[in-house]
């Protein structure tokens, strides 16, 4: 019998996407359709004293909070409303939504509504945050969480330090930059609502829906389109409950689509972080004491920001076996766009910091980078930075090891050019949504007519083929074609609530309850003989053995990398072009080498932008670079030939040895860039995005 | 508003039109051929390359009455010709699709850059995509795709 998991596979829904016939939200149409556009705030923070839509059309129709049932977004903190009224707290924070019978008659009212303000000062940052002459946003204090922590004795790990290397560092929000801008379609049919959604959990769809329209899960049926791209930005509140609200309300199919300078202004992003690290070493090398702190700015509602506060502070130490470590961190609340998961959680800020603090030490201890970061890893049995033993599987060693061997490694000896720098990074990020969260999953299978079987998985599969990996697990476990096999996935009529597809969790979770699933399936059919049988299986992510009494973190589990660069910086200008990248991968054992390779090169990629162009800043509430001609995410010209390693590993909690692989990609190439740069042109920087007018105050002060 | 000609993916169509509206506005909205994107209607990302006359165009800032009497391409037309066919088959194969929202444009633009050069170097590949965004792939499946083709 042919095995499918470990061999290479394009997207079993490849060439749909393809040839163009994949549905996206946005391609939805029905006859008699509303399109709807959003009246946004035009100030960061505020009430809205008014608002007149005398000036619109007849034809045209406004949607207000008065016509939710509950002007709430169920969340975790369910502070947002769906339509902001008494409070606004971001520029562009939805205050009505406009239908029409196209979208361009509808774009033309909504700049007809007229909304009046009162005004309050805008909290900008941090600083303005914790300062008390400034408005406290949500509660009695605009702090969000607060976390410390001291493992062993810190003091006396600097005590004993040959060296010490310390810095501030701050990186910007970043935008997760899907292709796909958000968009619902819905409609009503047999008095249930229907909706199509972009998102990363139908089944949280639905109850926000459920809430905000006052409506029981029975008369709601939730589906995801086809969903371009979404990388935590659309594990949320998007834009779903407005299309469902007006087609509920009109009975009419409504759609949504928000443009790009909506996507960029007003949807979530990636945590802004300001971070001191201070990290002790000895003369050979050993980290002994690591001291970090840091504020997150998770803007106007708490969105994931204590989840991501959490996994940021657990990471930050990067995956290394310290035995001093002391955390302390922040996170407020400002008035920008809401801070959310991204694409690492909170991992990649930390580890341009702590990495480049490592990376620093290791130039001035004259060590050799991955043996210095090898003699440090953290293997099976050690602790982590809280104390969390590491009981799984372990294999930060063996990818730095593979990218030792790699070619750019190895040339890199040979190197004559003095604008050429080569830097390296480790990384690692949990898998799983962690300490006392539900983390479950159940998936079906079931017998067609046909010979082949339906597998019934609730996550979404938002590009990045999880649908692909189980197929091929289930083909192998059913011991059939993968032809045999059809997904069925993310549909809240037809599949199982499997919570939401982050995490780096779905090929894990789904993957032992479709295990299980197919036991049951066995099992059954041995008994019945004949006959078709429906099986059901279920699993539950593995947690941490240590509890700190927080939310969220540790975790149980963590996969590893290990991402070395080499690049050229331009004598002339500063700026750096990227030559050549090497990455290494332990996330168990892999189903499909090359859907791996694409999560690994993809999420470098997303982290090139991060690192040297991305700039997301808000100054005074208002986003800076508001298009795709000035927030710059790289092209095909910018990211270089990228050389995917993968470990051969077993994790053995995971469905065949797996482990989640999605985010970790994101963790490490920043910090290794930014020491091929200090190599390079003798920079030290600690500012993301990589400011080449740095680079070249730098190099013109080396050649002096 | 006034009529125009298009023949597109082989077919003629007679649309009426706003002076204003653009190409991708009249494949999307009065053709309903939605395998082509829009990702920014600035003319920023390339989701919505298309063909027209064999040259790629972002039709998301292209007057559809600047198209009067042109032959256009879409990636609904792609699958019906069997050498672009293979680009489709190619992207597939070598994991350059992933969510998918930019290969209909991608497919587009290396429809153009191989009909434009057969055999372009790692360089000229990257240089012919780079009007095309993808937030998926980091490229390199892309650049493995069209590499298979020459």
């Amino acid at each position: 019998m042919k095995q499918y998991v470990g061999e290479k596979r394009g997207r079993l829904e490849g060439l749909d996407k393809a040839t163009g016939r994949a549905l996206y939200a946005g391609d939805y149409r029905m006859e008699n359709m509303l399109e709807l556009v959003l009246v946004r705030s035009t100030i960061s923070h505020g009430s809205v004293r008014s608002i007149d839509v005398s000036a619109l059309p007849e034809d045209v129709m406004v949607f207000t909070g008065k016509d939710c049932a509950e002007n709430i977004v169920a969340d975790i903190f369910c502070d947002t409303p769906v339509f902001a009224g008494e409070r606004i707290l971001y520029l562009g924070e939805p205050i009505a939504v406009v239908a029409a019978d196209t979208r361009e008659k509808a774009e033309a009212a909504a700049k007809l509504v007229k909304v009046e303000y009162d005004l309050l000062p805008v909290v900008r940052d941090v600083e303005d945050a914790k300062n008390p002459a400034m408005p406290v946003l949500h509660g009695e204090s605009n702090l969000l969480t607060d976390f410390f922590n001291e493992k062993g004795n810190v003091e006396k790990g600097f005590a004993e330090s040959y060296l010490i290397v310390e810095d501030d560092f701050e990186t910007p929000p970043q935008d997760h930059g899907y292709m796909e801008p958000d968009a619902c379609f819905a409609y009503v049919e047999d008095d249930r609502l229907m909706a199509y959604t972009s998102s990363q959990n139908v089944f949280a769809d639905r109850v926000m829906i459920c809430r905000a329209l006052g409506l029981t899960p029975e008369q709601v049926r939730v589906r995801a389109a086809f969903v371009g791209g979404g990388f935590g930005g659309k594990d949320g509140h998007t834009c779903q409950i407005y299309p469902c609200l007006v087609s509920w309300l009109t009975k009419r199919p409504a759609k949504i689509v928000l443009d790009r300078r909506e996507v960029l202004a007003c949807t979530y992003k990636r945590h802004g972080i300001k971070m001191h690290v201070k990290m002790g070493f000895s003369k050979e090398g050993k980290m002994l004491a690591f001291d970090g702190s840091a504020v997150l700015d998770t803007g106007a509602y708490a969105g994931y920001g204590a989840s991501v506060h959490g996994l940021f502070t657990e990471h930050f130490t990067g995956p290394y076996d310290i035995p001093n470590v002391r955390l302390k961190t922040e996170t407020y609340y400002t008035n920008k766009a809401t801070a959310h998961a991204m694409r690492g959680f909170g991992a990649p800020q930390g580890a341009f910091a702590t990495e480049s603090i490592i990376s620093r030490a290791i130039a001035r201890l004259g060590l050799d980078p991955i043996q210095m970061r090898l003699d440090n890893a953290l293997e099976k049995g050690s602790t982590g930075s809280l104390g969390q033993p590491m009981d799984h599987c372990v294999g930060l060693k063996d990818a730095l090891k593979l990218v030792q061997e790699s070619d750019l490694w190895k040339e890199r000896a040979a190197n004559t050019d003095p604008y050429v720098g080569y830097g390296v990074a480790g990384g690692f990020l949990s898998c799983g949504l962690g300490q006392k969260i539900t983390d479950n999953a159940k998936v079906s299978v079931q017998e067609r007519e046909d010979g082949g079987f339906d597998i019934g998985v609730g996550l979404v599969d938002i590009g990045q083929g999880s649908g692909t990996a189980l197929a091929a697990m289930a083909a192998d476990l059913l011991e059939t074609d993968i032809e045999n096999i059809h997904m069925v996935m993310a549909d809240t009529d037809k599949t199982e609530d499997c919570g939401p597809t982050a995490a780096s969790r779905s090929v894990f979770i789904a993957g032992n309850a479709l295990m299980a699933a197919v036991k049951q399936y066995k099992k059954a059919k041995e008994a019945a003989e004949c006959g078709i049988v429906p099986a059901k299986g279920e699993a539950a992510f593995p947690e941490s053995t240590m509890d700190m009494g927080r939310i969220g973190f540790p975790h149980a589990m963590y996969t590893f990398v290990a991402q070395a660069v080499k690049l050229r910086v331009d004598p002339v200008t500063g700026s750096v072009s990227l030559l050549d990248i090497a990455a290494a991968t332990e996330c168990g054992k892999v189903i499909n080498p090359l859907g791996l390779s694409g999560q690994i090169q993809g999420g470098i990629g997303m982290s090139i932008g991060f690192c040297l162009g991305e700039d997301c800043s808000f100054k005074d509430g208002v986003l800076v670079h508001k298009d795709f001609s000035t927030y710059l995410m790289p092209t095909a010209m910018d990211v270089p030939n990228i050389a995917s390693y993968h470990v051969d590993a077993y994790e053995v909690s995971g469905p065949m040895g797996v482990k989640g692989a999605a985010e970790v990609s994101t963790v490490s190439i920043a910090a290794a860039i930014n020491e091929a740069v200090r190599q390079a042109s003798g920079a030290e920087l600690n500012k993301l995005p990589l400011s080449p007018e740095e680079i070249l105050k730098a190099l013109e002060s080396r050649e002096e | 508003m006034l009529n125009i000609q298009l023949t597109v993916n082989g077919e003629l169509h007679t649309i009426l039109i706003d002076p204003a509206e653009t190409l991708l506005h009249v494949l999307r909205e009065k053709l309903g051929l939605t395998g082509t994107k829009e990702g920014c209607g600035e003319g920023d990302c390339g989701a919505c390359t298309i063909l027209v006359n064999g040259k790629s165009v972002n039709s998301c800032i292209y007057p559809a009455i600047q198209a009067d009497g042109c032959e256009i391409l879409t990636v609904e037309g792609v699958e019906k010709n069997p050498k672009l066919a293979r680009i489709q088959q190619a992207f597939v194969d070598h994991g350059a699709v992933q969510c998918g929202f930019c290969s209909p444009g991608m497919i587009m633009a290396t429809c153009a850059l191989l009909d434009e050069n057969p055999t372009p170097t790692d360089e000229e590949i990257r240089r012919g995509l780079s009007g095309n965004l993808c937030r998926c792939t980091g490229y390199q499946a892309m650049v493995d795709a069209v590499k298979s083709l020459i």
